[in-house]
């Protein structure tokens, strides 16, 4: 994600719709990217995203420049995810999947590319699928936003070592299925 | 070091870049002398990493930002009381370690709870008898008072007047 220049966040806090929308145009397509990687979700991924803009406009006069902007969204955005990834996991229902996320990105109008289907989306869909909502969390965090693990701390609320230790959980986790032949050698 | 330990670094702290440069030279030190470790991190990077590398920004649809704005203009205040009342409820009930937390007290008030009213139910049913013993005292007759004094000279309150 790029960084949110703190005069926008300024004028969010002081009422500037212009100045969120620009927020949102910013950062919507990164925010919605990790909702998407780790719910494996379209229509979970857009609920999302909404959810976190609404409690960032909400909550934008509590800001307080205590932490960097796209460490506080990064957070925001990763307890929605985890959260609805645990709430649907408990509801045992999944609608649509990746197929979904590639058939609506590439059909809207959008500042961004969309994803598009590829062999290589298709291999990212099946790693992430093999990890626990947790460790999908770092993983994106690391791997696609290229965060380093102070970062990464912040973004999760939680220490340094915890960061490390579910990194090599994920990547046990994906060798391990690897292993089993369950991920194509070519990945 | 040995090659556990170099292969748990290979999976954290080497790959991402983390590692000072003292212990990155001590790594690669290994890494030249150990072809068991090499070929793990060639699968580390191959199967965790390379796999990230091509990965796309994924846009949502403009109906996300309709939404949004229908949502955040609609609104008076910017945090209504029961949006608040929600956000405390989720982070109590959400989150698991609060979870954790709120079952043990909710268990702890429950245990008092119930000693109390043990307590209470015993002091009760002896108020109760008091209550009763002083009706019954109380509706001797006059010649009552004396068995009244009967019982203060025996001393067999408890057991009866004497025969």
């Amino acid at each position: 994600m790029i960084n949110i220049p703190s005069s926008l966040v300024k004028g969010a806090i002081q009422g500037d719709s212009a100045a969120f929308e620009e927020i949102y145009r910013l950062s919507g397509s990164f925010v919605y990217s990790v909702a998407l990687r780790i719910l494996a979700n379209s229509g979970d991924a857009e609920e999302v995203t909404q959810e976190v803009f609404v409690k960032v406009h909400r909550s934008l006069k509590d800001f307080g420049f205590r932490s960097s902007f796209k460490t506080w969204l990064y957070r925001i955005t990763t307890n929605m995810a985890i959260n609805a990834y645990n709430k649907r996991a408990r509801e045992r229902g999944r609608r649509a999947g990746y197929d979904e996320a590639l058939n609506v990105a590439s059909s809207e109008p959008c500042a961004e590319q969309g994803i598009t289907g590829s062999e290589t989306e298709e291999a990212l869909g099946f790693l992430l699928n093999r990890l626990t909502a947790e460790h999908r969390a770092v993983i994106v965090l690391r791997e696609l936003e290229g965060l380093n693990y102070e970062e990464m701390a912040k973004a999760l609320n939680i220490n340094i070592n915890t960061v490390r230790t579910r990194l090599k959980r994920a990547r046990e986790a994906l060798m391990a299925h690897a292993k089993k032949g369950v991920i194509h050698h070519e990945v | 070091m040995r090659c556990e330990e170099i292969r748990s670094l290979l999976m954290t702290d080497y790959i991402d870049g983390e590692l000072d440069p003292g212990k990155e030279t001590l790594v690669k030190e290994h890494l030249a002398a150990c072809s068991a470790c090499r070929v793990f991190e060639e699968n580390v990077r191959a199967i965790t990493v390379a796999p990230f590398k091509e990965a796309k920004v994924a846009a949502p649809p403009e109906r996300v930002w309709r939404e949004i704005e229908r949502r955040i203009s609609k609104k008076p205040a910017p945090y209504s009381i029961s949006e608040k009342l929600r956000d405390i409820f989720e982070a109590i009930f959400v989150l698991p370690r609060m979870r954790v937390a709120v079952a043990t007290i909710t268990a702890a008030v429950m245990i008092f709870a119930l000693i109390g009213y043990q307590r209470y139910a015993k002091e009760r049913s002896l108020d109760i008898y008091i209550e009763e013993e002083v009706s019954f005292l109380s509706q001797l007759t006059a010649n009552g008072v004396e068995d009244k004094n009967d019982y203060l000279e025996t001393g067999n309150f408890f057991q009866g007047p004497a025969v």
